[in-house]
C-alpha cells in the first residue's frame, strides 16, 4: 500500500455519531455528537468539518468505512445512504464495520472476555462477545440481540461468569451479573477507531452494502398509511 | 448551457429516480414499485419500506444513469423529496442526495412531495401560463393551490378529514378490493351505472375546503343497511355512484376556485389525477367555464422522480439551494420560495 490514503469514517448507530478523517495509522480530525434525532441533518456539515479540520479534499479519500450495526434501524440507513451516495459519487468502496467490534476494540487493553452491549428497545440488548488477549482481540459470538434478563444465562452459557461491559447499556447491563464496568470515556463508538480497523476488513461495493438490523422487518410494529 | 438534474423520490413505497435536462425534457425517469412487498399487509410498512429503498435506491439511480446514456460526471445538479411523507423513507433518498451532491460539488435542491406533483404539469409539451390554480389530490392530500409565479404557493381550500384518494382506499377495502384500492374501485366504477344519490359535502358557503368523511359514512350506511334487508349489493353500482360523487365535488370546488380568483388556466396533479372519470369531468368543466385544463401525462401523476427535476429547476434557475443541513419530515407545510417581488397577494 502507499501512503497518504485518507479514509472518511461515520457511525451513526446509535444517539451519538461520530466522524473522523483517518489516514493510515493516525485519527487526523474526528467529531463526535448527539443530543438529538437529527443525524441526518447534522452529518454532512461534520463531513465537511472533518475534512476541512484535516485539509484533506473529498476528491483525495480512498474508501469510506461506515458502520452498518447493529444499532438504530433509521439511523443505520441515514449513514449508509449517504455513505453509499458519496462512495459512487467518488468511485471509491465502502469498508462495512461492526459497531460493537469497535466498542470492543476501544477496550482492547482489558485482559478477559469483552461484551458490548447497546439498547436494542424492547427489553433487548445487542451484544457479542470477544475475548482479549495482550490486545490481541477474538470474536467468540456473532452480533445478535439478547433478551435483558437472559444476558446472565446466555453469557454463562458460554462459559463466561465475569467479563467486562461496555456500550451505552453497559450500566444498565451490569445490574445483571459480576460485570465490570467500562470507563465512561470509551464507551460510545468512536469513528476514529473505526478507520483504524478499515485496514484489516474487506472493502465492498457501495452499492450492495446493506445494514446487518439483526432483526426481521416483520418483527417491527405494523403502523402503515396509505 | 444545460442543466442536467439527478432527482430522487422516495417519500413513500416508491423508489424513483429521474434525470430531467432544463425542467423540460425527461432524459430517464425510473420507478421501483414495492406494492408487491406490502401487498400481504394491505397497506405500506413503514420499515419494510424504508428497508427497501436503501437496497434499491443503487440501483435506481444506476439505471435511470443507463437509460439517460450518462454518467454522474454530466449531472449538474442533484433534488430530492424532503417532505411530507414517510420520514423513514424520505430519509434514504435525502441522504443518498446529499452524498452524491457533496461527493461531486453539485448544488443540492430539496422539493416539496406535492410541489412536485404540481410541476408535472411543466412537463407537458405546452406547459401551463400564470396566474393558475391547482387540484393536488391523492392518498394523502386534496388541496386547491394557487400559483401566481414559479415557486409561489398559496393554499385556497384542502380537505377537513379524509383525502379524496384515502376514502377511494377505505370504500376499495369495504367492498373487498385489492390493494391498492384505488385503481380497482375506478376499473370497477367503470363497469356500474352511478345510480344512488350519495351526498356532495357542501360546506359553508365561499369555503374551498374539502370533506369526505360524510360521503364515507353515508356509502358505510348503504351497504350495512342492504346487508340487514337482505338486499342484493351491487359493487359495481356502489363504486359509480361513490366515484361520481367524490368527483362532482373535486370538479365544483376547483372550478369555483377559477372563478372566484379570476384564473383562466387549471391543473390537476397527484395519484387520483390519473382517475379517468376525474379528467373527463373536469375537461367538461373546464370546457364549460371556457377555462383551460392541465393534465399531466398518466404515467408522472404517482409518484416519480421526473417531476421533483422539473420542480427543482426552477429553483435552480433562481439559486434556491438547500443547504448541508436540509432534513426529511414528515410533516411539511408547502411554502412559498420565490422571492418576494413587493406585492401582498400572499
Ligand atoms: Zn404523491
Amino acid at each position: 500500500m502507499g501512503e497518504n490514503l485518507p479514509i472518511l469514517s461515520i457511525t451513526t448507530a446509535t444517539p451519538v455519531a461520530s466522524l473522523a478523517l483517518v489516514q493510515e495509522t493516525l485519527v487526523l480530525s474526528e467529531i463526535s455528537f448527539g443530543g438529538g434525532r437529527s443525524h441526518a441533518s447534522h452529518l454532512l456539515p461534520a463531513v465537511d468539518f472533518v475534512l476541512h479540520q484535516a485539509l484533506v479534499e473529498r476528491e483525495a479519500l480512498t474508501a469510506i468505512v461506515v458502520c452498518n450495526g447493529p444499532g438504530s434501524f433509521t439511523g443505520l440507513r441515514i449513514g449508509l445512504s449517504f455513505a453509499k451516495g458519496l462512495a459512487e459519487s467518488l468511485g471509491v468502496p465502502l469498508i462495512l464495520v461492526s459497531s460493537l467490534l469497535g466498542l470492543a476494540v476501544q477496550c482492547e487493553l482489558y485482559a478477559g472476555c469483552i461484551v458490548p452491549l447497546l439498547d436494542a428497545r424492547r427489553d433487548e440488548y445487542y451484544a457479542a462477545v470477544f475475548k482479549s488477549d495482550r490486545g490481541s482481540l477474538t470474536r467468540l459470538t456473532d452480533d445478535l440481540a439478547v433478551k435483558k434478563r437472559e444476558l446472565r444465562q446466555w453469557l454463562q452459557g458460554l462459559g463466561v461468569e465475569e467479563c467486562l461491559v461496555t456500550g451505552d447499556a453497559a450500566d444498565d447491563a451490569s445490574r445483571y451479573g459480576p460485570y465490570l464496568v467500562a470507563p465512561l470515556g470509551v464507551r460510545a463508538p468512536r469513528a476514529g477507531v473505526l478507520g483504524l480497523l478499515a485496514r484489516s476488513l474487506p472493502t465492498t461495493d457501495p452499492r450492495h452494502a446493506r445494514p446487518n438490523y439483526i432483526r426481521s422487518s416483520s418483527a417491527e410494529p405494523k403502523k402503515g398509511r396509505v | 448551457m444545460s442543466e442536467i438534474i439527478l432527482s430522487i423520490e422516495t417519500s413513500c413505497d416508491e423508489t424513483s429516480v429521474a434525470i430531467v435536462a432544463d425542467g423540460r425534457v425527461v432524459l430517464s425517469n425510473v420507478i421501483a414499485s414495492q406494492v408487491d412487498v406490502h401487498q400481504v399487509f394491505g397497506g405500506v410498512v413503514p420499515e419494510i419500506a424504508s428497508r427497501e429503498h436503501l437496497g434499491h435506491i443503487s440501483f435506481v439511480v444506476d439505471q435511470a444513469l443507463a437509460v439517460a446514456k450518462l454518467s454522474l460526471k454530466d449531472i449538474t445538479a442533484v433534488a430530492v423529496t424532503h417532505g411530507p411523507g414517510l420520514v423513514g423513507s424520505l430519509l434514504v433518498g435525502l441522504c443518498y442526495a446529499k452524498g452524491v451532491a457533496y461527493g461531486r460539488r453539485l448544488p443540492l435542491f430539496g422539493v416539496h412531495h406535492l410541489e412536485g406533483h404540481l410541476y408535472a404539469n411543466f412537463l407537458l409539451p405546452t406547459p401551463p401560463t400564470f396566474p393558475l390554480v391547482c387540484l393536488v389530490v391523492s392518498g394523502g392530500h386534496t388541496d386547491i393551490i394557487y400559483m401566481e409565479r414559479h415557486g409561489h404557493f398559496r393554499l385556497l381550500g384542502r380537505t377537513r378529514d379524509d383525502a379524496a384518494g384515502e376514502a377511494f382506499d377505505k370504500i376499495a377495502r369495504v367492498l373487498n378490493l385489492p390493494y391498492p384500492g384505488g385503481p380497482h374501485l375506478e376499473r370497477l366504477a367503470a363497469t356500474g351505472a352511478p345510480t344512488i344519490p350519495f351526498p356532495r359535502a357542501r360546506l359553508e358557503r365561499g369555503s374551498l375546503d374539502f370533506s369526505f368523511s360524510g360521503l364515507k359514512s353515508a356509502v358505510l350506511n348503504h351497504i350495512h343497511n342492504s346487508q340487514q334487508r337482505g338486499e342484493e349489493l351491487s359493487p359495481a353500482v356502489v363504486a359509480a355512484s361513490f366515484q361520481t360523487a367524490v368527483v362532482a365535488v373535486l370538479v365544483e370546488k376547483l372550478i369555483e376556485a377559477a372563478l372566484t380568483t379570476g384564473v383562466r388556466n387549471l391543473c390537476l396533479a397527484g395519484g387520483v389525477s390519473a382517475n379517468i372519470a376525474l379528467r373527463s369531468a373536469m375537461a367538461e368543466g373546464a370546457g364549460e367555464n371556457n377555462l383551460r385544463l392541465f393534465l399531466p401525462d398518466l404515467g408522472l401523476c404517482t409518484d416519480n422522480a421526473a417531476m421533483i427535476g422539473a420542480a427543482a429547476y426552477y429553483r435552480l434557475r433562481c439559486g434556491a439551494t438547500a443547504g448541508f443541513h436540509l432534513n426529511a419530515h414528515a410533516v411539511l407545510p408547502l411554502t412559498s420560495w420565490a422571492v418576494d417581488n413587493g406585492d401582498n397577494s400572499s
